[in-house]
Parts: C-alpha cells; structure tokens; sequence
C-alpha cells in the first residue's frame, strides 16, 4: 500500500520517538536540567560515562538539558505553527472563497506582511519587549508564519469552488459557511498538512536561531537554541555544548522536513487546484 | 512585438515597481509606528543604571524631536527618509546613511557571493540528478541536500568555527582583516581578506546549494516528462543537446527562487554575521537591537523590505525574459 511506503513511516516514528523522548525527559533524564553541583568545581567537562553530553558552563548536565530542552523546542514550534494554520487557513479561506475586493485586499496585505524579511520583524519584536516569555514567543512565531499557509489556502480554495461538488452543494441549499466548512476544506487537508509538517521543522530551527542570539527562550526555560548558545559565551571551545543540542535540532528538522516531502507525495495535495 | 504589446509590458513593469515602492513604504510605515507607539525610547531603556539627569535626557529627546506628536514625528521622518536621511543611530553615534554605506556593502557582497555559488552549484547538481531521477548517484545527492537543506545556518557556522578554526586553525576566527591588514603587502591584504570571507561564504553557499539543487532536480524531472523534451530525442537529437532542450524548461521555475530566496539569505545572513564577527547589516542590526537603537532598526527593516520587493521584482523579469509564455500578449 502506498501510504505505508517506508518513507513515510521512518520519519514519523522517529518524531513519535522525539516527541516521547520530550515528554518522558523527568524519568529519562539523569540529572535535573539546571541543577549546578554542589560539591566541587563548577566546570565544563567534555563527554564522561556519567555525563554523556557533558556538562556546561555551569556544570549542567547537557544530556539531561537537551531531553528537557525538547519539549520547550518541539512545544514552541507545534503549537506556533499551529496558531499558524489556523490563522492562515481562515485568512485564505474566506479570502478565496469571497473573491472580489476582500481578495484584493488580503493579497496586496499579504505582498506586504511577506515583503519584510520575518527575522528582521522579530528583531524588532525583540528591541521592544525584550525578554519575552514562552506564550509570546509562540505568539510571535505564529503570527508571523501563517502568510504562507493563507497563499496556499486561498489557491486551493478559488480552485474548488466552482468544481461540480460545490455547485450541487449550493444547488441543494446549503449554506455558505456549512458550504466552506464541510465542502471545500476538507479538500484543503491535504495541502495544510504538508505546509504544517514543514513549518514546524522551519520553526524549530527559527526559534533555536532566536534562542541563540539571546532573543528567544530566556532562562530558566531552555530550547536547544538556548542550550548550545553557552557552547561559545566564553569563546570557542566547548564543541560538546554546541554540538549535541544541535544534532537534535537537525535531526528533528530533517525528520520533519523528510515527513513534509513523504506527505507531499502520498497526498499529493496539487492535485486539488487541477 | 507591436508598439501596444511593449507598451503593455512597460506600463506592466511600472505598475509592479509602483507596487514594490509602495510595499516598502507600507512596511516602514508599519515599523515606524510600532516601534515608536510602543512606550520607552532610546534614551529611557538603553542608559538605565547610567546616573543621567533626566534634564539631560529631555534635551536629548527635544535635539532628536522625539518629544512630538506621532504624526510630526511621522512626517519629518517620511521626508528626511524620502531624501535618503534614515536618522540617527543612537547606538554608533553616527548617521544611519552613513553607517549603512558601511555596512550594507558587506552584506550584500556576502549574500552576492553566496547566492552566485548555490545558484550555479545547486543548479548543475540539480539538473544533473533530474535526469538521472532515482538512480544511486541521485538518491545519495537528495539525502545529502535534504541534510545541508535542514541545517540551521547558526549551528552550521559553529561548527566550521569549531573544525577550521578551532581544530584545524586554517582559517583566523572572526571580523573582516587582520588586526595587522594595513601595514600587509597587497597580495597578503588579498588573501587575509579571502581567508575571512571564506567561511561565511561557505557556509551560506552550503545551505543555499541544497535550495537550488532540490528545486531544480524537481523542475528538471518534470521538465524531462515534457512533450517536447520527447520529440527531441525522437528526431535524433544527442542526449546532450537532449539535456538542453530540457534544462531550458526547467530553468524557468528556479529563477523564481531566485526571488523567494532573498529574504531566506537575508535571515541566514543575520546568523552567519554573528557567528563569524562579520560587521555586514545583519549583525549591526543584532547589536541595534540590544542598544534599542530603533532608527537604525527601522533603516534596517527598510532596506531589508526593500531588497526583498526588488528581489522579486527582478525575478518576475527574469522570468518573463526565459519563459515566453508568462509575458503579456
């Protein structure tokens, strides 16, 4: 069966993996993630059998900081990317679905919100609140990320509605929003769910990127990004702290990435606007 | 072409510059107002712990007009902006104009330089795996692009700061010269600048080379499946002259990466800036940030808009250019 193809079902079990990995961190984890030790010098020491990430500027467990740092980084990016689509699909939906100057409208507002290159807005989110805390930092990542779900959205909906199916719908009385809700969206899944996958993987490395400038997660919450900025504060040097939590930021962006290209495949969404 | 077609297509092209003109003004009118409706300016938030009479902090604020109303303050700024004035960047204690002729180039060279190498790396690796669609070579290349694809552009400068300066020590750290640059012979002032563009470079180009192979392999194989593509062949044309007739085709949707990617490498810029001490825009605009320095911000916002709206601009004429069927009639 071709929705089972391996490459389908090597990505997704290694999300389940991840995702059960950042929910079960308090029992896999072996140490607390901010616990400094008490007795002895506080120092970055590379890879041990007790610390098998080592440990970082603060003698922190990076092992343990990373399992933790995994519900903070694939939190952040599902539920943004979430907030994402909702807003996204609403805009795009009613945007197609009305046609005429609504259209015109979010479309010339869309060239505008898409013009201004999304960090440099976050730069400016970060001049003016500073520390924000993690419900901003999904607000802000959400709000700025849902352009091109709506662009798709929209297609896809100015394509369905005038198929056949929407006109008998119309013909037998249905009513607008019903019509939209129960006709034309759910031929939008396919489409929201590719653009969703590969969102979170763009997110995730988009937090981490913001983390690691300082201007994301603030502490005592830590994302991967946060965790792999201590790697280089004092200079270079602690390639442990910057390479593990990195490696899980690239495998869990490549494994959705992998996801969002199998799915683009087995749904293959564009067939829709045909 | 008839003198009506062309002027179609002119009146066209005005009309989408107007429209880029008026995205940018949009978006810097957007960034003005809300970074100066919000409470707190550069002279409250920035010299906090600084023991400065708020005497002298009211002076500041009246030399920098920022003691009137939003709408004069909007005005005077749309039309010193209008002249090319952008402000003053309270955190060099410089005009922005200034410090962005400063900057800006090295931005953009970085950018140019990586742009240059992915799109011709990415293209040829793409073209070549699109019409060898599943064979070992590809598979191998694919897993290997989606790997440099999903990279984020921070950690990749990291790492080659950990392997080539930490490890192997081939290449200096960070900055633009050596501290030693002016008293070098000029040979010498040509490798110490190389040796410090080289890993930026590399890393942008890396990341930007998985983009354009993965959309050109895909363009190609949809090219190759192309009517035309099969009549060539079918008349006897070489497998090589086969592979041009395809690539033509495939070349049109990669140029509209070209556009889509500008803000893309604008962002990577930003990271690589940082990571590798490069003084372009993007790490200014990192340290603006943390000074609250909002007027070199909003430069920056509108330069970046700017080079966005143009970037697409400018791959809707490519395109109409290489592909015939998306000009006007």
């Amino acid at each position: 069966m071709k929705r089972l193809s391996p490459r389908l079902i090597v990505p997704l079990s290694f999300l389940l993996a991840l995702s059960a990995a950042a929910l079960a961190a308090p029992w896999l984890a072996p140490f607390p993630p901010n616990e400094i030790p008490a007795e002895g010098i506080i120092a970055s020491f590379p890879p041990t059998p007790t610390h098998p990430f080592g440990t970082d500027s603060a003698g922190r467990d990076v092992l343990s900081r990373v399992l933790f740092g995994a519900r903070i980084s694939l939190g952040v990016a599902l539920l943004s990317v979430l907030l994402a689509s909702t807003v996204g699909t609403l805009v795009g939906a009613v945007s197609g679905w009305i046609g005429g100057v609504t259209d015109a409208f979010c479309m010339r507002l869309l060239d505008v919100l898409m013009s201004v290159p999304r960090l440099l807005v976050l730069l400016c989110i970060a001049a003016l609140w500073g520390a924000l805390p993690l419900l901003g930092i999904v607000l802000m990542l959400g709000l700025t990320g849902w352009y091109d779900v709506a662009r798709l959205v929209r297609a896809d909906v100015r394509a369905l509605r005038s198929r056949e199916f929407v006109l008998a719908a119309r013909a037998t009385g249905v009513r607008e929003g019903r019509m939209l809700w129960r006709h034309v969206l759910p031929h939008v899944l396919p489409t929201l769910a590719v653009t969703a996958t590969l969102g979170v993987a763009h997110t995730i490395a988009f937090e981490a990127g913001l983390s690691y400038l300082g201007l994301g997660v603030q502490p005592p919450a830590a994302s991967w990004g946060s965790i792999l900025s201590d790697g280089t504060s004092l200079g270079i040097g602690r390639w442990w702290v910057t390479v593990f939590p990195g490696l899980a930021i690239v495998t869990s962006v490549l494994v959705c990435n992998a996801l969002g290209d199998a799915l683009r495949e087995t749904l293959a969404p564009r067939q829709v606007a045909a | 072409m008839t003198g009506r077609a062309r002027r179609t297509r002119w009146s066209r092209m005005i009309g989408r510059l107007l429209q880029a003109v008026l995205v940018v003004w949009a978006a810097s009118t957007a960034t003005f107002v809300l970074l100066r409706a919000a409470p707190g300016d550069p002279y409250t938030t920035s010299l906090d712990g600084f023991d400065i009479p708020d005497s002298t902090r009211a002076l500041w604020r009246t030399q920098r007009g920022l003691d009137q109303p939003l709408s004069t303050q909007y005005v005077l700024w749309l039309r010193n902006a209008a002249r090319g004035d952008l402000g003053y960047s309270s955190m060099l204690k410089r005009p922005v104009r200034d410090v962005m002729r400063d900057v800006l180039p090295r931005t953009l060279l970085l950018m140019g330089l990586a742009l240059g190498t992915s799109m011709l790396l990415g293209m040829a690796i793409g073209a070549w795996q699109g019409t060898r669609e599943n064979s070992t070579g590809d598979q191998w290349i694919s897993t290997a692009s989606m790997i440099a694809y999903s990279l984020p552009e921070f950690w990749l400068a990291l790492l080659m700061l950990q392997l080539f300066v930490q490890w192997l020590g081939w290449f200096p750290a960070t900055g633009m010269v050596d501290a030693m640059h002016d008293t070098m012979p000029f040979g010498q002032q040509l490798l110490d600048r190389l040796a410090h563009l080289a890993l930026p470079w590399l890393t942008l180009s890396l990341v930007g080379t998985a983009w354009f192979a993965r959309f050109q392999r895909s363009s190609m194989i949809d090219a190759w499946r192309e009517p035309h593509v099969r009549t060539a062949r079918a008349k006897g044309l070489s497998e090589r002259g086969v592979r041009q007739h395809a690539w033509r085709t495939a070349l049109v949707p990669v140029i509209t990466l070209f556009g889509l990617l500008f803000p893309a490498l604008l962002g990577g810029a930003v990271f690589v800036e940082r990571v590798f001490g490069w003084p372009g825009m993007g790490y200014t605009t990192i340290l603006a940030v943390g000074a609250r320095d909002y007027e070199f911000v909003t430069a920056a916002v509108v330069v970046g808009s700017a080079m966005t709206a143009f970037g697409s601009l400018l791959a809707d004429g490519l395109q109409q250019l290489a592909d015939p069927r998306t000009r006007v009639p």
